[in-house]
């Protein structure tokens, strides 16, 4: 073992040299994600009054439960006030709907949710900041939210008994937006029968969504915490084609 | 024996990057995030420190007070005794009386065909989502064609009033007017419906059709999205 050693000595040379490099690599990136983590924390604290911090009662389960119900119900009364169709998010129940002026018109259960115990102990200040009523500031999708295809009108009958309708099948959709409320939603749609859930990696879905954000964000400098969720497809797509642009979202856990 | 030798050593170099390169990935692609969140979690979270008394059982009693006053201004939402409910991605519908699914099914919905007349003309063939209210219903409807409907078929348009606009038998035997010249209607084509098909109406299978025909009443709510 020695023998190879020393006689391949430029080689394990290498590996080591490498692994420094990539731990070291690995460190600098540790210390400023955890630094740009220090500043949403502080950047958070600062929008929410030190008096909703310390309310009495929250610690109490029964009166915490009761408040979140009280807050959503708020929330729903407030959004029915609108003629947009806007997003609920109750993690409590497992469920995203969409609702316009007071109805459910949807509700999808999550199958998945990561990180599972999202935003649950909260104290009430920060749980009122992070419940209040949200605006979709940035999205990005994998289907267009309105798919128009434009044909020419045909100039006689023979040319329009040739136009031809074809349909290409959407990909499976991934919804990823970003709340005024510094909270980022990638929604994922999975199958829609019982094999095709037991089929899905989860984990993979969350490795190739780091990936992609490691490749924009090499030494990060802001950060966002981010939930994923995963519905049936059809119910996704559903959600995110009734949802307008900048649209309205409200969670509860 | 020397082969040999060659042999571990490339295994051995082998194992190494590997396991370095999922070391590297495995910190930075999942521990860092998880990390990250965890923190944040963490120092937003910081728990209340002052000391209350509270009256437990008041304080529900408050709590419970008010959600009843909520729920009662949720109720007066109801959208009424029956309305529909119209999915414009899946091309579904949901029938509800007295706040129950009495039926479901598929239907059809605007094509998002934007027919191009000219640069400066067209016509997008969506279904408007929102909420909507029956204003009228007939039976055996006679289509009144618009303009894109001869545009579509290559024909010259006719002027408005023109016989040849009028059409029987082709919009099944109900029809609920939505307003903006929307319907739900029937149609000759039903192996399409489930299929995003429509000028903007909406089409129901003629069982469906009379279901709501018959449900819903002139004034009722029609729930698009």
């Amino acid at each position: 073992m020695k023998n190879i050693l020393l006689k391949y000595k430029a080689g394990f040379i290498t590996i080591i040299v490498v692994f420094l490099i990539l731990l070291a690599f690995s460190i600098v990136r540790y210390i400023k994600a955890m630094d740009a983590v220090s500043a949403a924390v502080k950047e958070k604290l600062e929008q929410i009054p030190e008096n909703e911090i310390n309310d009495a009662g929250w610690n109490i389960p029964e009166i915490q439960e009761k408040k979140k119900e009280v807050h959503w119900m708020e929330r729903h009364l407030q959004l029915a006030k609108s003629d947009s169709l806007n997003l609920g998010i109750n993690l409590a129940d497992s469920i995203v709907q969409v609702q316009l002026r007071g109805t459910v018109l949807l509700q999808a259960k999550i199958q998945k949710q990561i990180p599972a115990n999202f935003f649950e102990d909260l104290n009430y200040g920060t749980y009122l900041n992070f419940t209040k009523i949200a605006s979709v500031i940035d999205e990005q999708a994998t289907i267009v939210k309105r798919p128009v295809k434009r044909i020419q009108a045909p100039k006689n009958e023979d040319e329009a008994a040739k136009v031809k309708h074809d349909t290409i099948p959407d990909p499976l959709l991934v919804w990823q937006f970003k709340l005024d409320n510094d909270v980022e939603v990638v929604i994922t749609g999975i199958g829609v029968n019982q094999d095709s859930l037991k089929a899905v990696n989860y984990n993979k879905d969350i490795f190739n969504y780091s990936t992609e954000y490691f490749k924009k964000n090499i030494f990060p400098k802001k950060y966002i915490p981010t939930l994923y969720i995963w519905l049936n497809d059809n119910d996704a797509k559903a959600l995110y084609r009734a949802i307008p642009e900048n649209g309205k979202v409200a969670f509860r856990n | 024996m020397e082969n040999l030798k060659k042999i571990l050593a490339f295994i051995l170099f082998l194992a190494g990057t590997v396991l370095i390169i999922l070391v590297f990935t495995y910190f930075n692609l999942l521990v860092i995030p998880e990390h990250q969140f965890s923190k944040y979690q963490k120092e937003i979270s910081k728990i209340s420190t002052r000391d209350t008394t509270i009256n437990v059982e008041a304080d529900l009693k408050i709590l419970n007070k008010k959600l009843d006053q909520l729920n009662k201004k949720a109720e007066r939402l109801n959208p009424g005794n029956a309305f529909l409910v119209i999915n414009t991605t899946n091309n579904t519908f949901e029938l509800f009386k007295n706040n129950e699914i009495i039926r479901q099914g598929r239907c059809s919905t605007g094509s998002f065909i934007s027919l191009e007349v000219d640069s400066t003309k067209s016509y997008l063939f969506e279904t408007p989502k929102g909420v909507m209210t029956v204003r009228n219903k007939v039976t055996d409807p006679v289509w009144t064609k618009p303009d894109w409907a001869f545009i579509e078929e290559g024909l010259p348009v006719p002027p408005p009033g023109h016989s040849s606009r009028r059409e029987a038998n082709v919009l099944g035997d109900y029809a609920l007017h939505l307003g903006d010249g929307y319907m739900i209607h029937g149609t000759l084509y039903q192996r399409l419906i489930g299929s995003p098909v429509t000028h903007g109406c909406v089409r129901l299978l003629d069982d469906d059709l009379e279901a709501v025909y018959k449900t819903l009443p002139i004034g009722s709510k029609v729930f698009i999205y």
